[in-house]
């Protein structure tokens, strides 16, 4: 069980500067424990305990990662973007570009911004007051300056997450409004009926971004697969076999979509956005496609 | 479960006096009623058998959820005083699927007839929502998707279809010698081979066939394909271990077709056929077989 949140809370930075795997692994078992055991002992085999182990634990620290300010976050951030110069505002809600720059995003893998945040040198202070002072002057505008550099343009809501895994010090409080950025600001209203919606917009976001990068990586007979999965004669009919090579394709597709997404917390959003590009990459909506191809070819 | 993770367990054992949940007997049949988990291709789910086709081996399930908090305005809740698991359950009356009893697993518990009744009736009138939804991207809503998607895969399983190869085989002429040289086989499964009672694969059909000077269509047209009986029976979940200790990389398909020609030329010299002789033949072999 320790094995099974040591792996996953790689991927919520946020949480694992807060709380230590065993406190993770007892929060968890107070609150499903016994469900779980119900759930583990039903399964089939080890691979689906394990299996049915980490879609629990993820879901929960899912749960967990929602509950953070991150909608004070967000206003901090939102506030530097629009003193500096260096930033404008994009003709896109809440996005933000680079002046002087294109107002248009590209399609970055996720593991780019996140390196990009990381090699960003950034001091992280807590002073006596409690207030925890991110950065020296220009320090942050840095950071921003390089993802944006990257990305194109960028929805605040994701800058505040890669953010908030970046300095998981600035939502250590539930009281993020003592976390600031720079301690020449004014207070700010706290707002934090926003936080999830902040998380989730930036999940969203970050599954349609990673999916991006799988939609390229699939065959053509793959894509059939996509768009006729929900009529199996049509897709037998499109790859010129029987019905049953027909459902084995799309166990098979299945299993490559859980392959290529499956490390990540939220696969099934990944798996989701993966379907809805095919399916708009089949000219229903053509617009959009070549939109798509353009990201990609930047 | 990873190996640290025994510890754990045998904790939680103490903590939560944990039940005997999986029946290993085999005198279960897919049954109307029956809480059974259900894996195929990675995805794995607590199903409510609902209704059953057994000539085809298809099962029309309700997907099933344990999990607290888990539930939505679609779903009937059976609390954990009611409930015949050590949880309370969720279930979505109007989310079910027919799949193929391929994708069932073991048998947890059965529902009485009131709970089923209960069932049946949500199923058919549409209620007033009592519960509220979870909201989009919470842990809960997140569960709910990968569930119904779950039983959604499901009905990608294999579904139960007779040999087709039904041309009229004949044994094949070829020197038992040769057979043994050519693919490197003992005289038993040699022999197997040219009664037509032991599946080849291509290549070795093919190889065969250039030792021999016989097309490898003809050598792979000879075996004999299994009683219908026995490949009915072979659908059943309850010899689904011993498909998938044959199942080289996770192919059930083969390891159900293995376990097939296992039990098919055990009983060469026996007489006898039917389902029934061949479920006992089956239970014979699993007797002898551990995990």
């Amino acid at each position: 069980m320790r094995d099974v949140f040591s792996s996953l809370i790689a991927k919520f930075a946020t949480i694992r500067a807060r709380e230590s795997v065993d406190d993770l692994v007892q929060g968890f078992f107070v609150a499903k424990g016994k469900s779980y055991v119900t759930a583990v002992l039903a399964a089939s085999d080890d691979a689906a305990a394990r299996r049915i182990t980490y879609a629990w634990a993820t879901n929960w620290l899912v749960d967990e990662a929602r509950k953070l300010p991150f909608g004070a976050l967000r206003n901090r951030i939102e506030k530097r973007l629009e003193r500096s110069n260096l930033f404008s505002p994009s003709s896109a809600a809440h996005h933000w570009y680079l002046t002087g720059g294109e107002d248009e995003g590209r399609s970055v893998p996720v593991s780019d911004l996140e390196a990009a945040a990381a090699a960003t040198q950034v001091a992280v202070r807590t002073e006596p007051s409690g207030k925890v002072v991110l950065g020296a002057p220009g320090e942050l505008e840095e950071l921003l300056h390089r993802l944006l550099d990257l990305a194109g343009r960028l929805h605040v809501a994701e800058i505040t997450v890669i953010c908030g895994n970046r300095f998981p010090l600035a939502l250590q409080q539930r009281d993020a409004s003592l976390s600031v950025v720079n301690t020449e600001w004014e207070v700010i209203e706290d707002t934090r009926e926003s936080d999830v919606s902040v998380f989730e917009t930036a999940t969203r976001i970050r599954s349609e971004r990673i999916a991006a990068g799988i939609v390229p990586m699939l065959t053509e007979k793959e894509k059939a697969v996509i768009r006729h999965r929900g009529d199996m004669d049509r897709l037998a009919e499109v790859l010129a076999c029987s019905r049953s090579s027909a459902y084995t394709a799309a166990a098979r597709l299945r299993e490559r979509l859980q392959e290529l997404a499956g490390a990540e917390p939220n696969s099934h959003e990944i798996m989701t956005a993966v379907v809805e590009l095919v399916l708009d990459e089949a000219g229903t909506v053509p617009s959009l496609h070549s939109d798509r191809e353009d990201e990609r070819a930047n | 479960m990873p190996t640290d993770a025994n510890d754990r367990w045998f904790e939680l054992a103490a903590q939560f006096a944990v039940p005997e949940l999986v029946s290993h007997t085999f005198s279960c049949e897919v049954a109307r009623g029956q809480l059974r988990q259900a894996t195929w291709a990675n995805s794995d789910a607590i199903v409510l058998v609902d209704q059953v086709d057994d000539a085809s081996a298809l099962a029309h399930v309700l997907p099933v959820s344990v999990e607290p908090g888990v539930r939505n305005s679609e779903s009937l809740v059976v609390d954990e005083l009611e409930s015949p698991l050590p949880s309370a359950l969720a279930i979505w009356p109007r989310q079910g699927h027919w799949i193929p009893f391929a994708a069932l697993d073991n048998l947890l518990e059965t529902l009485g007839p009131t709970l089923l009744a209960i069932v049946e009736t949500a199923g058919r009138t549409l209620s007033e929502p009592h519960e509220s939804s979870p909201e989009p991207g919470s842990g809960a809503a997140r569960a709910i998707d990968q569930l119904f998607d779950a039983v959604g895969a499901m009905e990608l399983a294999p579904r139960f279809e007779l040999d087709s190869n039904t041309a009229n085989s004949s044994r094949l002429d070829l020197d038992l010698e040769i057979v043994m040289d050519a693919l490197g086989v003992n005289q038993s499964r040699a022999m197997d081979i040219v009664m037509g009672s032991e599946p080849l694969s291509v290549e070795e059909a093919e190889t065969l066939a250039d030792a021999t000077g016989t097309s490898a269509a003809d050598i792979m047209q000879a075996v004999r394909p299994l009683p219908a009986d026995l490949c009915r029976e072979l659908q059943e979940p309850r010899w689904r271990r011993g498909i998938r200790r044959r199942a080289v990389g996770g192919d059930e398909a083969a390891g159900r077709m293995r376990l097939g020609y296992d039990i098919y030329q055990l009983a060469a010299r026996q007489s006898g056929a039917g389902r029934d002789i061949w479920r006992q033949r089956l239970e014979a072999l699993m007797a002898t077989e551990s995990d």
